[in-house]
């Protein structure tokens, strides 16, 4: 059902974001990033109260779309952003798209990170603050999919629109939540193992997971996807094990030898998180293991890029940062200049794949920051209008 | 003479005497002196002891300072403390996940009760911006109470008993309206600087800290997080019984602590008000030093005055009892004492050996003296029992002394030599002296040219004639004879010849009257005669006394011969000679001497005139 509706409103959308795309291009300065329009799902309510993306997913009227680039705004509307840190490379990619647009867009734009995913006080205090600050709109990666709903209402109730970008919350307060699918995640990348042992001819796999913490959302949403594609998949997909943990390096280069100890010789592809499947690397090489052992990741950062190229990695999902944080902010500019008819209840940015074959071609300008960019978190558009 | 021996027995004594009187008054002088000294360093010790302990106390509550400013900078400049407060806060009032309300709770108040005990401290609060309190804990040592302030409807404290390491649970939780020394809300502004400072509370000192706790906060007009207060730390840690004891110990002196009120704790439990009694200017700003008495018990005192803000809060004050200065002084004079005593029985042998070297030789001196003194021989062997080395001094002196004694004595002899010798020449010049006395006498009586008495000598006889005619009434007759033509004899041929004719004349008139009469020269050729013891009747007497004259006129005029001496020889001289005399009667006292002399003399110058050679008798005119 999920791919008949990609494939009728593929078209339209595509027809849109070209239009759009010529609309936009005379305003563009030359030093802002152009995009391509973003492919996403458009999830449109009716939904239950209180879904999740993947719910969402599961229950709205999805629309497959190309959000395009949006025309600037009127007015610099001034943006809150609330992170839950910018401490890894995704946030800061985040970061990158969000400031590019702001520039291209004209509005003023503040971060406000939190010191981490424990840190959800701060992001309380600040969404607090921004409210007390009267930011035009405000949008969060909220820490806690719960927690952070009282906040979410108390700004909807005071007037201040509230989008969501990235982390899942089940607040019904939110004007539009931009994301990508945890599950979908788990699903694309389990596909690709799929077909890759297809493509070797594999009738059968035995597959190990190294997701992440045991109780973060996302964890489980990778691997609820992994389940549901091992469950669909024309070739046998046997879960041979999940072995939950921080995603530090050496913890999780701990728990790849604690795989591999049991279930080596029988081990096709290990599955793990951005963080966690790099641990996985030196432990596979160790055993000797590297020509019959597949590592393949569950997000793609820089480094990632590096371990495909060199053959450690055969494959990541691609989440996509920076088209999250260009599309959540296009949004929030259409939202405000009254340019959206009917609000999505969710944006799903489609998932990418890297892997050995595309990575050389890869454009990664939809996903990481470009060299040499550091975290700038504020953007005021008067103080660079006369460049 | 006695010489008594017990003399020398007491000089012994006295000696021995002596010698104990003088060790026992250097030994109370020394030990005087020398208690004064130790009790003088003594008390300069324990004024070294009380300003030690003065310094002790002040690094002390210093240290206790910079101690509870850090733990209070630890706490607050944990992260997100702020923004933790602000969520405690915010958030117990919406009654909004109560879970996660309380799981932070839980993590704060553990953390709190953990650096509290860590850092021995009393009490912490903390307070969020609008000084609301949030959480604290107490540490007070009856009752370890940590918890937190429920705000609907009023604000109660949720307090459970929590030990090192304990974690508020639904379980222990109890609610209570009150804790002592936790305020719901500060009082006051909240401080927005590091502070600490002393407060008394519950009738304890305590030293209290604020410390700001800063984080980022959004500023709403200018839309930039900059860095501001988010709330308070309040510490607060009791000058204790276990400070009193580390003060105690570490400076080993009696520390009291002071409320304004009074006695908080202390080890000195009677002395209940600082005393300042005898400082000079009693003044709250600097430390004071004086002498207190507690109890009956004198001590040095120091007193530190605490201040919060120029106001005295508090003060603590070190003590030092002179009891011990004094017993230590005692301790030091008593082994002084002893040493003392020990020396003094270590010297009495000596003293007596030495009492002894010099009374015994001194005893057997003095027998020897005393042998000497009564004229006996002395024993050759007290000499010699003399001869030891000792002595040497006494066997010189004793020697000395019996060479002394032969020397005197000898001397003795020669002066009774020499007396006896003294006495005969004496009585030679006695005699000679008389001899000389009788010449003299007859020398002054007499003319010496002729040996006739002179006329003191006449003077006297006539006296006695007097008395003797007054007596037998018989007259008496003075005879004046001066001789004529004398002079041309001495101008011819000098006075030697005259004297001779005078010796001639005196010869003459000697011889021609009676032994009884007297024959006396006047001076140069004037003679007188006075007879005696004539008759009763005056013409009887007359006639006797003119016949006399006549003879002695006669014979006077008879020639003289003079042999003359000279360098040539002898020479022979005859020369005629006449006599002129006057004669003057006398009976009983009827005329003077000097009155007769001059009728003799008168009656004389008439047989003159009348051509001299002739007899004249004074006649009465009457």
């Amino acid at each position: 059902m999920l791919q008949a509706t990609h494939i009728k409103s593929s078209l339209c959308a595509f027809l849109l974001g070209a239009c759009a795309t010529v609309l936009s291009a005379e305003t563009m300065s030359a030093d802002v990033a152009r995009f391509e329009p973003i492919p996403v799902f458009s999830i449109y309510p009716p939904l239950k109260k209180g879904s999740s993306a993947d719910e969402a997913l599961a229950s709205g009227r999805v629309v497959n779309e190309f959000i395009p680039m949006a025309s600037p705004a009127s007015k610099p509307w001034r943006i809150a952003f609330l992170f839950p840190h910018v401490k890894d490379p995704y946030w800061v990619d985040c970061t990158y798209g969000l400031i590019s647009e702001a520039k291209r867009l004209g509005v003023a734009v503040d971060i406000f990170p939190a010191d981490g995913y424990d840190d959800l006080i701060s992001q309380l205090r600040m969404m607090d603050e921004v409210i007390a600050a009267k930011y035009d709109a405000i949008v969060i990666s909220p820490i806690s999919q719960t927690a952070n709903n009282p906040a979410i209402a108390k700004a909807r109730s005071l007037g201040i629109p509230v989008f969501q970008m990235a982390n899942d919350s089940t607040s019904d307060d939110l004007t539009i939540k931009v994301t990508s699918s945890l599950k979908g995640m788990g699903i694309d990348t389990t596909q690709w193992v799929i077909r890759d042992a297809q493509k070797r001819g594999l009738k059968s796999i035995n597959i190990a997971l190294l997701p992440g913490p045991s109780d973060a959302g996302w964890v489980m949403g990778e691997v609820a996807g992994t389940r549901e594609a091992a469950r669909k998949a024309p070739i046998k997909v046997n879960i041979l094990s999940i072995k939950y943990g921080d995603s530090d390096l050496i913890g999780q280069s701990r728990l790849a030898e604690e795989l591999l100890i049991e279930h080596g010789n029988n081990i096709d592809y290990i599955l793990g998180c951005t963080d966690c499947a790099p641990g996985a690397i030196l432990p596979v090489k160790a055993a000797g293991m590297h020509d019959r052992i597949r590592i393949v990741a569950y997000g793609l950062t820089r480094e990632m890029i590096n371990h495909i190229r060199k053959g450690e990695i055969y494959a990541a999902t691609d989440v996509m940062g920076v088209s999250q944080a260009r599309v959540v902010i296009n949004s929030a500019v259409n939202f405000l200049e009254g340019r959206i008819k009917h609000l999505p209840h969710t944006i799903l940015i489609k998932l990418g794949m890297v892997d050995r074959k595309n990575y050389a071609n890869y454009d990664y300008s939809v996903t990481t920051a470009p060299d040499g960019y550091t975290t700038v978190l504020t953007y005021m558009p008067n103080k660079d209008s006369g460049k | 003479m006695k010489f008594p021996s017990v003399g020398v027995t007491r000089l012994k004594t006295r000696l021995l005497l002596g010698a104990i009187l003088i060790g026992v008054v250097m030994a109370l002088a020394t030990m005087l002196a020398v208690s004064w000294v130790i009790s003088e360093q003594y008390l300069n010790q324990s004024k070294a002891l009380l300003e030690n302990a003065s310094r002790i106390v002040e690094e002390n509550l210093n240290e206790r300072k910079i101690i509870q400013l850090n733990a209070s900078h630890q706490l607050a400049s944990q992260k997100n403390l702020g923004s933790t407060i602000w969520y405690l806060g915010q958030y117990a009032k919406e009654d909004a996940n109560a879970e996660m309300l309380f799981v932070t709770y839980q993590n704060l108040v553990k953390n709190i009760n953990e650096l509290g005990h860590v850092s021995n401290i009393s009490r912490i609060s903390i307070y969020d911006i609008s000084g609301h309190l949030i959480t604290f804990a107490s540490f007070a040592k009856n009752q370890e109470l940590a918890g937190f302030v429920e705000r609907s409807p009023t604000p109660y404290f949720k307090v459970a008993q929590l030990h090192m390491g304990g974690e508020l649970s639904r379980q222990n939780l109890r609610e209570v309206s009150s804790v002592p020394g936790v305020d719901l809300e500060f009082n006051g502004p909240l401080p927005s600087k590091d502070d600490v400072h002393y407060a008394a509370m519950d009738g304890m000192l305590e030293i209290e800290s604020y410390v700001p706790i800063m984080g980022k906060k959004l500023d709403l007009v200018t839309r930039k997080q900059e860095i501001k207060q988010l709330g308070l730390v309040v510490m607060a840690r009791q000058l204790d019984q276990t400070f009193v004891d580390q003060i105690s110990n570490l400076a080993n002196v009696k520390t009291n602590v002071f409320t304004s009120q009074g006695f908080s704790v202390g080890n000195l439990l009677d002395y209940r008000i600082p005393d300042l009694a005898g400082v000079p200017q009693p003044s709250n700003q600097v430390i004071a030093s004086n002498e207190v008495v507690v109890s009956g018990e004198k001590f040095h005192q120091y007193l530190i005055p605490l201040h919060t803000n120029e106001k005295l809060v508090g003060t603590i004050a070190v003590l030092n009892s002179e009891k011990i200065v004094q017993k230590n002084t005692l301790e030091m004079i008593g082994i002084l004492a002893l040493i003392a005593t020990s020396c003094l029985f270590l010297i009495l042998p000596f003293g007596w050996y030495l009492a002894n070297s010099i009374s015994q030789p001194i005893t057997r001196l003095s027998r020897i003296f005393r042998d000497i003194a009564s004229g006996k021989e002395f024993a050759a062997n007290e000499l010699s029992g003399l001869n030891y080395r000792q002595s040497d001094e006494l066997i010189e002196l004793t020697q000395s002394f019996i060479g002394m004694h032969e020397v005197v004595n000898q001397k003795i002899a020669q002066i009774n030599e020499i007396n006896s010798s003294l006495e005969a020449t004496v009585q030679l010049r006695t005699n000679e002296l008389q001899l000389a006395n009788d010449e003299l006498t007859k020398l002054s009586m007499r003319d010496a040219l002729t040996q006739l008495p002179n006329r003191r000598m006449f003077n006297d006889r006539f006296d006695y004639a007097s008395a003797q005619s007054k007596r037998t009434n018989q007259y008496g007759a003075i005879i004046f004879i001066d001789l004529d033509n004398f002079k041309p004899l001495n101008d011819q041929y000098g006075h030697g010849a005259g004297d001779l004719l005078l010796i001639e004349v005196a010869r003459r008139l000697t011889g021609s009257v009676r032994e009884t009469d007297t024959v006396a020269r006047f001076g140069g050729d004037e003679f007188v005669v006075m007879l005696s013891k004539l008759e009763e009747e005056k013409s009887d007497a007359t006639a006797h006394a003119a016949t006399l004259a006549e003879k002695l006129l006669t014979t006077l005029c008879e020639p003289y011969e003079i042999v003359m001496t000279s360098g040539t020889g002898e020479k022979n001289v005859v020369h005629h000679c006449t006599a002129s005399i006057g004669v003057v009667m006398f009976i009983n006292h009827e005329a003077s001497s000097e009155e007769l002399l001059r009728r003799g003399d008168a009656a004389m110058y008439q047989a003159k005139e009348a051509g001299r050679n002739q007899v004249r008798f004074f006649e009465q005119h009457d």
